[in-house]
């Protein structure tokens, strides 16, 4: 499968990222960009939207 | 057993089943006196793979000079005498009537009660970097061609040519790490055995060749083994040029084929054009192309480089995660040929250990399932990253069964059985639930509840108070051997106990001691998030965090990370979320 673009956000500092991954490589292990933090959620694409909304 | 392969490999430690496919070389093997009139009588002929495609062999062939054992092999897939016969000539040949076109692959099924892993390593392909211009310009050459050319066995008889021309090359250009430390085409990780290679190339070439002038274009010299340093300062005394830069680009000129290389000398602060008959690549090493079928049979770990991942890399550097099975050489990470020999001897003394003793001693650490709670759902042969479990046959009424030699005591299964139907022995469900309890009996408000595993965040733990880093009191630590073992109900029942903050830590994936059992972890957590975010329980108070036991400066950092955390929680926060957990599983 493609990597497809994913949103991740991290549950230490608040940090919501995107990121291109291969659904077929998770779990993995996940690193916040800028806290460096691995309480890294992965969150589905509308629920990303209704938040930023 | 040569020209076979293995397919299967089931069963643990002390009695492995090894199914082995020995497959047809179409000569019998144990007649064929290696007279080559076979091979001389073939008209077939295909690039040689042991001469780098420098020369020709027969369709019916020798693999390489030193093949054990010294007996023809006919390549199916090039022999003209295949279906229908329309050759047959080596047949006729063969004095001793060894050649048999009918010949079957055979399978076998060996018990062993040890394996050793020594698969090796495969080159680097240099036409992926396309500014050395391998593959397009005929003089720039790999380590391994090299190798070949120099040869008094290979192709050319040992006279150094170049391929354009076939002449001598009197300036050569040596780059090394190609395809290693770089994260720009290549493999980061150095491949060790690369700076020692070409050191010895250049002093060949000058032992033979007193007038070819060689240049090593490098990064640094790494020659930390005994004599290395010497061979190097030989090297070095015989006139061989040491250039610090790697190239940045090779041409070609049409006319000639020499090559113009482009360097930035960094010690001289200036860019370089060197014109040079000849450039070898030192390639470095990558994994087995094919390594993820021996890592499916003997459920191995990798480690990030893709090279299987030792049990401990200072206490057992020689043994997998998996129980009796055993490393030697490249398949482990690269090594030169002295190392490889050791870490085989190495291989060899653990295993007889072991077959010698006759028994096992297994972990004391183990799980043990409880049928009267079992409803042979198999999630625990699923999930266990040894196979240690057997799958349940509901129909039958078959029971999964713990293979006690087989469970390392990762806890993994115990922590994803939905009906408590297994206990870890020495970390039972009772004994960790009553550390929880307490250490949050007083001021749990005060407290920070960490679940670290035993092999890295523990340790990791224990290398911030060696270096004597700071940290908040506040920390709390409860040890499990895996974090895969972190129960769902365990950080529940920290809540309820009042925990303004859980963290569940565990090893880095590619340091997993139990080979995945830490991707179960993330599973766990992650549906701990979702339901703690369904109960209006905000999911930030559980945090996850893979330290290494070398991290303790992440640790201490973590910790006063959390701190932060821990403050922004309120008591009525804490009072709702034991109310909403009180009956939740």
């Amino acid at each position: 499968m493609a990597c497809v673009e994913m949103i991740f956000r991290c549950l230490r500092c608040g940090h919501e990222f995107e990121e291109k991954a291969d659904p077929k490589d998770f779990p993995k292990e996940l690193t916040c960009p800028k806290c460096m933090s691995n309480s890294v959620r992965r969150i589905i694409k509308e629920r990303a939207e209704e938040k930023k909304e | 057993m040569t020209y076979s392969e293995v397919e299967q490999i089931a069963g643990y430690v002390g009695n492995f089943k090894a199914r082995i496919r020995k497959k047809a070389r179409y000569v019998n093997e144990t007649e064929c006196t290696a007279c080559r009139a076979c091979a001389d009588i073939c008209p077939v002929a295909v690039p040689d793979e042991y001469q780098q495609g420098f020369s020709s062999r027969k369709a019916i062939y020798i693999p390489f000079p030193q093949a054990v054992p010294s007996a023809y092999v006919l390549d199916m897939n090039n022999c003209l005498g295949n279906n229908p016969i329309a050759c047959g000539k080596c047949q006729e040949a063969c004095e001793k009537k060894c050649i048999d076109y009918d010949m079957k692959d055979v399978i076998m099924e060996v018990d062993v009660g040890t394996v050793v892993v020594a698969t090796g390593v495969d080159v680097f392909d240099p036409s992926v970097i396309p500014e050395f211009g391998y593959g397009r310009h005929a003089n720039v050459i790999t380590s391994m061609e090299f190798e070949r050319l120099i040869c008094a066995g290979g192709p050319t008889d040992g006279h150094f040519i170049r391929p354009s021309d076939r002449q001598r090359p009197r300036r050569i250009g040596f780059v090394q790490c190609v395809g290693s430390r770089s994260r720009n085409g290549g493999n980061p990780y150095c491949s060790n055995i690369c700076c020692m290679n070409t050191v010895k190339d250049t002093l060949l070439l000058k032992e033979h060749y007193p007038d070819i002038q060689s240049s090593v274009y490098y990064m640094d010299i790494r020659a930390f083994g005994k004599g290395f340093e010497d061979l190097y300062m030989r090297s070095k005394e015989k006139g061989v040029r040491y250039i610090r830069g790697i190239p940045g680009r090779i041409d070609e000129d049409p006319d000639t084929k020499n090559l113009l290389l482009t360097v930035e000398n960094t010690t001289a602060n200036r860019i370089e054009k060197h014109d040079l008959d000849m450039v070898v690549l030192s390639v470095g090493v990558i994994p087995q192309r094919d390594a993820n079928v021996v890592q499916q049979l003997l459920t191995l770990s990798k480690t990030s480089d893709g090279f299987f991942m030792e049990s401990h890399p200072k206490l057992k550097p020689v043994d997998a995660p998996t129980k009796g099975v055993f490393f030697a050489g490249c398949a482990e990470a690269p090594k030169d040929v002295k190392d490889s020999v050791t870490q085989a001897g190495a291989a060899a003394s653990r295993s007889n250990i072991l077959l010698n003793a006759g028994k096992v001693k297994v972990e004391a650490i183990t799980s043990m399932i409880n049928k009267s709670q079992c409803t042979m759902c198999g999630i625990c042969a699923r999930v266990c990253p040894y196979n240690a479990i057997t799958a349940p046959d509901k129909k039958k009424g078959i029971y999964p069964v713990v293979i006690e030699a087989a469970c390392t005591g990762c806890g993994t299964c115990s922590a994803e059985c939905p009906f408590d139907a297994i206990t870890m022995r020495h970390f039972t469900d009772e004994q960790i639930m009553a550390q929880v309890e307490t250490l949050l009996a007083d001021k749990p408000m005060q407290k920070i509840l960490c679940f670290a595993c035993n092999w890295c965040s523990y340790a990791g733990g224990d290398m911030a108070g060696t270096s004597r880093l700071e940290y908040p009191s506040s920390i709390v630590l409860v040890r499990t051997m895996c974090s895969g073992r972190v129960d769902r109900k365990f950080v529940l029942h920290a809540f309820r106990c009042g925990a303004p903050l859980v963290m569940v830590s565990g090893c880095h994936f590619s340091d997993c001691h139990y080979i995945s059992a830490v991707t179960w972890t993330q599973r766990r957590v992650e549906r701990l998030w979702n339901d703690l975010e369904k109960w209006g329980i905000r999911p930030e108070r559980l945090q996850l965090e893979w330290i290494s036991a070398a991290e303790g400066q992440k640790f201490a950092r973590v910790m006063r990370e959390l701190e932060e955390l821990r403050e922004q929680v309120t008591v009525e926060e804490v009072e709702f979320t034991k109310k909403v957990l009180q009956n939740k599983k």
